[in-house]
């Protein structure tokens, strides 16, 4: 009998590494990994075991066993993601030690363009404390009070309010490190009170329900982990827009690009993911008001509350526009201007000291 | 390739065992060459090219020793240059480090006395010899082995399956240690040395750092272990549970078995040993515990290190003996642990100054705080299963349950599963999704 269970396994162990030997030569291969995001290895002599895992036969199954088997045996953070109750997956945050660079640098630019607001907004794992299984402190509040004592700017804080109104409707997405339509319409709401400035209750809106299936990149970190979700958008009646994307030479009538829908990255909607510049014009407006926003993608679903106050909307992204914002702040008759950040993103790329 | 790479365990090892068993076993260490240098010289044609021509220099020299009278000068002469190219190698920082070379240096220095002190006759094929410097099984990380231990399985690689099969299930069995356990507790380790703030979160962190480095080297002394049963080499055991024992001296001779005795043999002994005066004995012991410690690293801490343990062992032998001879098991047991973790803060961070600022956070600062408690709660199954394995637990319920059928079958159904979840483990590693768009 022992004999026999003795040839079963080892045969069973050559079917398993034979078979995906096998599988791996005849399978196709793909260049791209839009659960990760991320272009995969290409072959190289020098790099073949990246190359081999990259390209794995059923990589994706094998790791969302990984992820479910730490689930089972009692883990909570999993690849630098928290999985808290509701499933609820929170990205981590981790602190930077560089950020006295991000003071200096944003004093300097209030100093020649005064009047500048700063907004840095928290992030789920702040908001959403309730959600982990384990009492953490996270320092972001900390971090937030630290950088808001440096600045010369006027600073508006949201960690309050976006608390405060956790309850009813998620100002978060569960399964993705941004902001959700709510969360940004409760820090455009404070932005105007800051401003003294009236703004548009809820009911206000047209929210519209674009999709029930996203699944956000905190996700993608614990694959076989994620339930899917919403994402609403909101609109004011009878707005006209028009959207330029400068640098790509692309106008537009709305602040969306629903083709993410069928891609993977869903929230890359909003303003059409990522771009140097954009300027959107309210044909409603007549009364020559620019705003320029400094953002990065967490501005994605908080301009389009900001649009239907201005005639002109300026907004720039720091990781891609290459000049002097100054100068175009000159150049555009701007009055307002916000800097508006999560935490998180704003550590880990750092492109905000390139601020000039 | 390590062992615990897809491009070993899925490419290299199943194409490698079918060829192998394919030829005939005359031919097998042909084949078992072939694959070695297949596998080394994937780390790289610089590490290929050192490997190949201190191989060479040492099988010249000592064919040619052997032709003439005079053999010891000259055996010194060969062992000093490997021992001055090893030191070269390990403190001109400016070149690179070549893979494996603390090992096989130490196995050509074994070759040459051995042949010297006539215990193996010197092996006219070169292709033998080429075998035992660089079969992949003991290449880059040991275990460190005498030629006279392997020569015979060298010129008859014939394993029947059982051999086969228990070889196959060690290779396993490190495997698991290595992916599931050791990897998981180093993640957990570079987390904790990081977020360290109170004196439990000290002791933690050098505990969990105990826990990874005994199962991640023993881990790879089970694979080499089982990849040399699989070929039909039988290699000496490295560890022998040594965080069981009850005094330092006895660590020693159950941790890294290989080096310790290396280091016995053609060290220790020549000096003298201890059949010498006492303070002769003190400076022999020293002079081993020194050597350890450079052997280990190239920065001050091994040298601490080194000297740390000597001083130790000298104290257990002068008068530490005499009094835990008195002491119940339990307080010996505390000794040990105590000595053995304090000396891992020497191991393990290499800058002096962060040494100081971690003893003095031992000792100093709030007793516990809440990370380290998350952080306990999160891996208590890593860390009872790390547990686990430092003890003889899991081999005596191997031994009561080994005739059971069912039990027998279940276990090897669990075993073909961790194989699948090991390969999940290992694909996890490059598992690394951008928040942004990939631009």
């Amino acid at each position: 009998m022992k004999n026999i269970v003795d040839k079963i396994f080892v045969f069973g162990i050559a079917i398993i590494s034979f078979g995906l030997l096998l599988m791996f030569i005849i399978s196709s291969k793909n260049d791209f990994s839009e659960e990760e995001n991320r272009y995969l290895a290409t072959f190289d002599i020098n790099n073949i075991e990246e190359y081999i895992e990259d390209h794995f036969y059923m990589r994706n199954n094998f790791i969302s066993l990984k992820n479910k088997l730490e689930f089972y045996i009692g883990k909570t953070l999993i690849n630098d993601i928290y999985i808290g109750s509701d499933n609820y997956l929170i990205p981590i945050f981790k602190t930077n030690n560089k950020r006295d660079l991000i003071v200096d640098a944003i004093n300097k630019f209030n100093l020649i363009n005064s009047n500048v607001d700063v907004m840095f907004v928290p992030d789920s794992i702040l908001i959403n404390e309730d959600k982990l299984k384990f009492h953490l402190n996270t320092l972001e509040e900390e971090e937030i009070n630290y950088l808001y004592s440096k600045l010369n700017t006027n600073n508006i804080n949201v960690i309050n309010s976006l608390k405060n109104n956790n309850l009813e409707n998620n100002l978060y997405y569960r399964t993705d490190h941004h902001w959700t339509s709510y969360g940004a319409y409760i820090a455009y709401k404070e932005y105007f009170k800051n401003k003294n400035k009236n703004y548009y209750n809820l009911s206000d809106y047209k929210i519209t329900k674009v999709t029930d299936d996203f699944l956000g990149t905190s996700s993608s970190f614990v694959t076989g982990l994620a339930t899917k979700e919403d994402i609403n958008i909101f609109e004011l009646k009878d707005t006209s827009l028009e959207v330029n994307y400068v640098y790509e030479n692309k106008i537009t009538n709305s602040l969306y690009n629903f083709d993410y829908l069928n891609k993977k990255d869903k929230y890359a909607m909003f303003l059409d993911n990522n771009h140097a510049l954009i300027t959107i014009n309210n044909k409603n407006i007549n009364d020559g008001s620019n705003i320029l926003i400094i953002k990065n993608s967490y501005g994605n679903s908080f301009v389009p509350f900001i649009v239907n106050h201005y005639q002109n909307t300026h907004v720039i992204d720091l990781r891609y526009y290459p000049t002097s914002v100054t100068d175009y702040i000159k150049n555009n008759n701007i009055s307002d201007i916000l800097i508006l950040y999560n935490l998180n993103n704003m550590y880990s790329d750092m492109s905000i000291i390139k601020l000039k | 390739m390590s062992f615990n790479s897809l491009t070993f365990l899925i490419f290299f090892l199943p194409v490698f065992i079918l060829v192998f068993y394919l030829f005939p076993k005359k031919y097998r260490y042909i084949i078992l060459l072939i694959g070695s240098l297949v596998f080394y010289l994937y780390s790289g044609l610089y590490n290929f090219i050192i490997i190949l021509s201190i191989a060479f220099i040492n099988y010249i020299g000592v064919f040619i020793i052997n032709k003439y009278k005079k053999k010891n000068v000259f055996s010194y002469v060969l062992v000093a240059l490997n021992i001055i190219t090893l030191l070269i190698f390990k403190y001109d920082n400016n070149i690179i480090f070549p893979l494996g070379i603390s090992f096989y240096t130490f196995n050509n220095i074994s070759y040459i006395i051995d042949v010297m002190k006539r215990k193996v006759s010197y092996e006219k094929n070169i292709l033998y010899y080429l075998t035992y410097i660089l079969l992949f099984c003991h290449v880059t990380m040991g275990p460190i082995v005498r030629y006279k231990d392997i020569k015979n399985n060298l010129l008859n690689l014939n394993p029947d399956f059982n051999g086969f099969h228990c070889g196959l299930k060690r290779l396993l069995w490190g495997l698991f240690k290595k992916v599931l356990i050791a990897d998981s507790l180093g993640i957990l380790y570079n987390t904790l040395i990081s977020n360290n703030t109170s004196i439990v979160s000290h002791i933690f962190c050098l505990i969990v750092f105990a826990l990874q480095l005994y199962i991640d080297f023993s881990s790879y002394c089970d694979m080499a272990i089982g990849l040399g049963k699989i070929v039909g080499i039988n290699y000496n055991e490295n560890f022998d549970y040594p965080y069981l024992v009850t005094s330092i001296s006895e660590f020693w001779r159950k941790w890294h078995i290989t080096l310790g005795n290396f280091f016995k043999e053609y060290v220790y002994f020549p000096l003298g040993g201890n059949r010498v005066s006492k303070f002769r004995h003190v400076i022999n012991l020293l002079i081993v515990w020194i050597l350890t410690g450079m052997w280990h690293g190239n920065t001050i801490n091994f040298l601490l290190w080194g000297l740390y343990y000597g001083i130790i062992i000298i104290l257990e032998k002068l008068v530490l003996k005499k009094v835990l001879d008195h002491l119940p098991n339990f307080i010996k047991h505390i000794y040990v642990i105590v000595i053995l973790l304090f000396g891992y803060i020497f191991f393990s961070i290499s800058d002096f100054n962060d040494a100081i600022l971690f003893i003095k956070g031992l000792f100093s600062g709030s007793f516990i705080d809440n990370t380290i408690i998350f952080y306990l709660k999160e891996n208590i199954v890593l860390l009872i299963i790390s547990i686990i394995l430092c003890f003889k637990l899991p081999n005596n319920i191997k031994k009561i349950y080994e005739n059971n059928n069912i039990v027998y079958f279940i276990t090897n159904l669990i075993c073909i599963l961790l194989y699948i979840i090991s390969i999940s483990y290992i694909i996890n590693g490059t598992y690394s999704p951008f928040l942004y768009n990939a631009f």
